[in-house]
C-alpha cells in the first residue's frame, strides 16, 4: 500500500516508522528542512520537503497513485487543505487531524473521510480508564464475549506467586490466560514458564463475566471514584475535564496560567479551579485527596505531569495517571510511582493504525506502552491454520492467541485447541510479526 | 525640545474644539424639540407664551450653531471625547432647557427652573411647580418633552440625526446609556440608535393610545405618556395618578413594567418573545418585582379592599421600582415596613438599556454574585472563581467597575445627605434626616417624588436654593451613571 503521510511530526514521525517497518510504501511530505532530513536519516521511506497543501508539492509525491492519505500537520487548515487536493486527484482514502470542532462539521464535504482529533481521543480514552476504576484497559473483542483486561500489578497480587503454568492450575474454574507483561518498556509474550512481577504491565485475556476476577487476580482494586483532578491547561485538560463531569464525577482543575484558569472557570461553572503550580506540594495537598481521587497530569510538560502525579499518589490519591509527549516515556514510566501513562500522539496514530489495518482484520487493539497489537481476525476457509491445533501451528514465540469465539461462545485456547474456520482468535504480537502471523489465518 | 505645559493646553483645546462641536449640534436639535412648543401654545391661543417659546428656542438654536461654527467639525471622536462631551452637555442642556420656563415666567426662580429642566432631562420628575395644571399648555408641554427626550438621551437623539459620526456615535451613545455596555443590534451604529428609537416611538405612540382611551384628553394621554415610557414621572395633575382613573392607572403600570425593560431586548424579542426569559437580567428584574409587589401587597390587604391593595401595592411599586415615581396615594401614610420595601427598591431600579435610573438589575447581580465568589474564596483561597450571570461570564474590569459604581453611588449617597442636612441645618431647618435621605436617593436614583413628605409635587417647596442645587447636581450625576460627570475632574481626560 501506498501511504503519504503529511506533517512529520510526533504522530506523523510515530506512524511513518511503524508503516514503513511493515513494509508499506511511505511518502512523507514535511516542510521543515531540517525535520525532514533527520527523518530520512532512519526511515525507509520517500521524504519530500514541501507544504503538504500544495498540489505541486502533492503531485511530486504521486497523490494519484496513493491508497491514503494521512494528514497529521499541526494546522487544521493544511489538513483540511491536502485532503481536499488529494482527493481531486484520485487518492482512495483521507484522514486529516483536525481539532477545532466547527471545522469538523462538514470536513466530509471537503474530502476528509476520517477525522482524527488526538487530544480528544485522548480525553475519551481517559475517561473510559477513569471509569475501569484501575485497570489501564478493559477492551472488548468478539462483540464483547472476549475481554482483555489490562492493568499495574500489585505487590500483593496473587499473579506474583508462582510461575505461569502453576498458578494456571491454580487458578482452576475459569478461563483466563495472561497475553503478555510489559516491564520496563520492554514487550514480554508470555509463556507457561514466565513469571509476573509486581508493577509489570499484565494484559489478561478472559471472558466477559470474569472481568473483575481478572483484575483481582492481577491485584488491581477497583476504585469507584468520586472526583478527578486534572492538572494542566492544555487542550487536553479542557476536554478531558468535559468527559469526566459528563460521567458525574466531580471536577477540579489546577493550572498556575491565571488566564487559562479563568477561561475554565467560564467554560465549566461546576468544576473548582485552583490557580496553582501543581507540582507544589502545598497545593495539592489542600486538595485532600484520598482513595475516591483520580489525578490526571495533563499539562504540555512532561516533568511537570510526572511530579505532579508522584506529589498526589504520595499524599494519598486513589490513581495517578499522567500525560508524556515523549513517547517513549510512556512505557518506561508507567509503574515507576504513577499507575498509568497516556501520549495522546500515540492515542492517535493507533486509530490510525487501526484504521490501515481494517478489512482482513476484525478489530486491532493498541497500546500505549507497548507496540504489539492485539489482532481479531476471522479464520478464513482454506487459511493454512484451520484444522491443526496451536501447539502443531507452531506459532512464533512473538505471537500468542489469546482467545477464541467459535459460533458465538468464548473460550480461552491450550495448545491442544484445534483452530475451524469461521472461528474469531484474538492474537497478540509484536509488531514484526503481525504481517505473517495474519497471513496463517487468512491467506 | 517640548513644553508639556503648552502640550497639555494644546490637548485640552483639541477636546474642547470636539465637545464644542457636538454640543453645539446637539444645542440646536434641542432648539428644534423646543420649536415644537411653540406650536402647542399657538394651538391652545396663548400667544404670548408662544412668542416667548419662540425667544427661547431661538436662543437655543443660535447659540448651538454658533458653537459648531467656531468649534469645527472634528475628524474623529474618540472614547475621551465622547466621555467629555456627554458629561458636560447634560450641565448645558439643563441650562439651556430652563429657557422656556423662565422667559414665559413660568417659573420666575432662576434656582427652580434650572431644577425643573434637570428633573425632566433626568427622568426625575421632582417637580417645583405645586400645580402643573394651572402652566401655560406650551410649557407643559416642553416640561413633559424633557421627560421623554432624556428617556432615551438627548445625545443619543443627536447621534441619530447627525451626519455619520462614524465610531463618534458609539463613544457618544455608549457615554450616555445606562449599563455597562451598549448592545449592538446592527453593524452600524446609528444602526442600532435607529433601532432604540424605533422601540422607543413604538411603545410611547401604544402607551398615548391606550391613555387616551381612558379617561384623559389627548393632550393628557402624550405627556403621560412620555412621562411613563422615559420612566420619568412629570404628570399634569398635583395629585399624579391618583386624579385618573383606575383604568389609567393599570396602563400606566404597565408601561412602566415595559419601559424599565431593556430596549434592545425589546428589540431582538419582538420577533422570538422566548428571549425575555432567555435574559439572567430580565428573570431578575421580573423577580424583584415580582416579590416586592407581593409584599406590598400583602402589606396594604389588612387596611384596603382586596382590588384597591392589588392596584395601589402594584402600580406604586413598579412605579418607584422603574424609577418612574408617579404616584396614586401618599405613600407617607402606609406602614413603615413597607416604606422600607420601597426604599430599597429606589436603590435596584430597572435594566440596563432602559430609561429607568438608580443602580439597575444587571449590577446588582453582578455583585450579589461577585460578593457570594468572594465568601467561597474565604475558605478556598487559590480558587479561581468567575463571575457569572446568567451564561456569561462577567469580566473581572466590569466586575470591578461595577463594584467602585456601587462604591461611588453610596459614598455619594451618603455625603449628599449629610451635606443636604448640613445646609438645612443652616439656612432653613426644615428638612429632618430621613427625608433629607430619601430625597437624595431619589434624586440620585432618578425616581422622583415618592416618599418625599406630601409626595406630591410640592414637596421640595421648603427646600433651600443650595440645597436645590445639589439635587440638581445629583440627577445628572445618577442619570450617566456617575463616571462621565467624575471623568471631567480628572487630569486624564485632559490631558494626553
Amino acid at each position: 500500500m501506498r501511504i503519504i503521510i503529511i506533517g512529520a511530526g510526533a504522530v506523523g514521525t510515530y506512524l511513518a516508522e511503524r508503516l514503513s517497518a511493515e513494509g508499506e510504501d511511505v511518502v512523507v511530505i514535511e516542510a521543515d528542512e531540517q525535520r525532514a532530513a533527520e527523518l530520512q536519516e532512519h526511515l525507509d521511506a520517500l521524504v519530500i520537503v514541501g507544504n503538504g497543501a500544495s498540489s505541486q508539492t502533492l503531485r511530486e509525491a504521486d497523490v494519484g497513485a496513493a491508497d491514503l492519505l494521512i494528514a497529521v500537520s499541526n494546522s487544521d487548515g493544511a489538513n483540511v487543505l491536502a485532503c481536499h487536493a488529494a482527493k481531486e486527484m484520485g487518492i482512495g482514502t483521507t484522514v486529516a487531524r483536525i481539532e477545532d470542532p466547527e471545522l469538523r462539521e462538514g470536513s466530509d464535504l471537503l474530502g476528509v473521510d476520517v477525522v482524527i482529533d488526538p487530544s480528544l481521543m485522548a480525553a475519551e480514552e481517559l475517561a473510559d480508564v477513569v471509569g475501569f476504576g484501575g485497570p489501564s484497559e478493559v477492551i472488548q473483542f468478539a462483540e464483547g464475549h472476549l475481554v482483555m483486561v489490562g492493568g499495574r500489578v500489585s505487590a500483593t497480587a496473587a499473579i506474583t506467586t508462582a510461575h505461569l503454568h502453576e498458578l494456571r492450575r491454580r487458578q482452576d474454574g475459569w478461563p483466563w490466560i495472561v497475553a503478555a507483561l510489559v516491564r520496563d518498556g520492554r514487550t514480554i509474550v508470555a509463556h507457561g514458564d514466565s513469571k509476573v512481577h509486581s508493577g509489570d504491565h499484565a494484559l489478561v485475556m478472559t471472558t466477559a463475566e470474569n472481568v473483575e476476577r481478572a483484575a483481582e487476580l492481577i491485584g488491581v482494586r477497583r476504585h469507584r471514584f468520586e472526583r478527578a483532578v486534572v492538572m494542566g491547561g492544555t487542550r487536553l485538560a479542557d476536554l478531558t475535564a468535559g468527559e469526566m463531569l459528563r460521567t458525574g464525577l466531580a471536577v477540579v482543575m489546577i493550572d498556575d496560567d491565571a488566564a487559562r484558569t479563568v477561561e475554565f472557570a467560564s467554560k465549566y461553572p461546576k468544576a473548582l479551579i485552583i490557580d496553582g503550580d501543581p507540582t507544589n506540594p502545598d497545593v495539592v495537598r489542600e486538595l485532600e485527596l484520598g482513595d475516591e481521587d483520580v489525578v490526571l497530569g495533563l499539562s504540555g510538560w512532561d516533568e511537570v505531569n510526572l511530579l505532579a502525579c508522584l506529589i498526589a499518589k504520595a499524599v494519598g490519591a486513589g490513581m495517578v495517571i499522567a500525560r508524556f509527549n515523549r513517547i517513549s516515556y510512556v512505557s518506561l514510566l508507567a509503574g515507576v510511582g504513577i499507575d498509568a501513562a497516556i501520549s495522546s500522539r500515540l492515542m492517535a496514530a493507533g486509530a490510525i493504525l487501526r484504521f490501515v489495518r481494517r478489512g482482513r482484520i476484525e478489530q486491532v487493539a493498541t497500546f500505549s506502552d507497548t507496540d504489539a497489537e492485539a489482532i481479531e481476525i476471522e479464520v478464513s476457509t482454506g487459511s493454512k491454520a484451520v484444522g491443526s491445533s496451536l501447539l502443531d501451528l507452531g506459532l512464533p514465540t512473538g505471537v500468542i492467541i489469546g482467545g477464541i469465539s467459535r459460533d458465538g461462545s468464548p473460550m480461552i485456547p491450550d495448545g491442544r485447541t484445534v483452530i475451524r474456520a469461521g472461528d474469531h482468535i484474538v492474537m497478540f504480537a509484536l509488531p514484526s510479526e503481525i504481517e505473517d502471523s495474519t497471513a496463517l489465518f487468512t491467506a | 525640545m517640548t513644553t508639556p505645559p503648552r502640550q497639555g493646553i494644546t490637548s485640552s483645546l483639541r477636546l474642547l474644539g470636539t465637545v464644542g462641536f457636538i454640543l453645539g449640534s446637539v444645542l440646536s436639535i434641542l432648539g428644534l424639540a423646543m420649536a415644537s412648543a411653540i406650536v402647542v401654545s399657538v394651538f391652545n391661543s396663548e400667544i404670548r407664551t408662544a412668542l416667548w417659546l419662540t425667544a427661547a428656542s431661538g436662543i437655543t438654536i443660535l447659540s448651538g450653531l454658533l458653537l459648531r461654527s467656531l468649534a469645527g467639525k472634528p475628524s474623529s471622536i474618540t472614547i475621551k471625547e465622547g466621555f467629555a462631551t456627554v458629561g458636560l452637555a447634560w450641565f448645558v442642556l439643563a441650562l439651556f432647557g430652563a429657557l422656556p420656563y423662565l422667559l414665559t415666567g413660568a417659573i420666575p426662580s432662576f434656582t427652580d427652573a434650572v431644577f425643573e429642566s434637570t428633573s425632566g432631562f433626568t427622568t426625575t420628575g421632582f417637580s417645583t411647580i405645586l400645580d402643573p395644571g394651572a402652566l401655560p399648555a406650551g410649557v407643559l408641554y416642553w416640561r413633559g418633552l424633557t421627560n421623554w427626550l432624556g428617556g432615551l438621551g438627548v445625545v443619543m437623539i443627536g447621534v441619530i440625526v447627525l451626519p455619520r459620526l462614524g465610531t463618534g456615535g458609539f463613544q457618544l451613545a455608549q457615554a450616555e446609556t445606562a449599563g455597562p455596555t451598549l448592545e449592538r443590534l446592527a453593524p452600524r451604529f446609528q444602526g442600532t440608535a435607529r433601532r432604540l428609537l424605533t422601540v422607543y416611538l413604538v411603545i410611547t405612540t401604544l402607551a398615548i393610545g391606550l391613555l387616551w382611551a381612558g379617561d384623559m384628553t389627548g393632550f393628557e394621554a402624550v405627556l403621560h405618556a412620555f412621562a411613563t415610557v422615559a420612566t420619568g414621572g412629570f404628570s399634569t395633575e398635583p395629585t399624579s395618578l391618583a386624579a385618573f382613573s383606575n383604568y389609567s392607572q393599570w396602563v400606566v403600570t404597565l408601561f412602566m413594567f415595559l419601559s424599565a425593560i431593556s430596549f434592545a431586548l425589546h428589540f431582538r424579542a419582538f420577533s422570538k418573545p422566548a428571549r425575555y426569559l432567555r435574559n439572567a437580567e430580565f428573570r431578575l428584574y421580573l423577580i424583584v418585582l415580582a416579590v416586592a409587589v407581593l409584599i406590598v401587597i400583602a402589606g396594604l390587604w389588612q387596611d384596603h379592599q382586596p382590588m384597591d391593595a392589588i392596584r395601589l401595592g402594584a402600580f406604586n411599586t413598579i412605579s418607584i421600582a422603574t424609577t418612574t415615581g408617579f404616584t396614586s396615594t401618599d405613600i407617607g401614610q402606609w406602614r413603615p415596613a413597607l416604606q422600607i420595601v420601597l426604599i430599597g427598591l429606589m436603590f435596584v431600579g430597572g435594566m440596563t438599556g432602559s430609561t429607568a435610573g438608580a443602580i439597575k438589575t444587571f449590577r446588582i447581580g453582578v455583585l450579589g454574585k461577585a460578593a457570594f465568589a468572594d465568601v467561597r474564596r474565604v475558605v478556598r483561597p487559590r480558587a479561581v472563581f468567575v463571575t457569572r450571570f446568567g451564561r456569561e461570564t462577567i469580566p473581572a474590569p466590569v466586575v470591578e467597575a461595577v463594584q467602585s459604581f456601587f462604591l461611588f453611588y453610596m459614598l455619594i449617597f451618603m455625603a449628599s445627605t449629610f451635606l443636604l442636612a448640613f445646609i438645612d441645618a443652616n439656612v432653613a431647618e426644615a428638612i429632618d434626616v430621613p427625608t433629607a435621605a430619601n430625597a437624595i436617593i431619589s434624586a440620585l436614583g432618578n425616581v422622583g417624588p415618592g416618599l418625599v413628605p406630601a409626595s406630591q409635587s410640592g414637596g421640595l417647596a421648603g427646600f433651600p436654593d443650595p440645597a436645590m442645587w445639589l439635587l440638581s447636581g445629583l440627577m445628572i450625576l445618577g442619570r450617566l451613571e456617575i463616571f462621565p460627570v467624575l471623568v471631567l475632574f480628572t487630569r486624564d481626560l485632559w490631558r494626553r
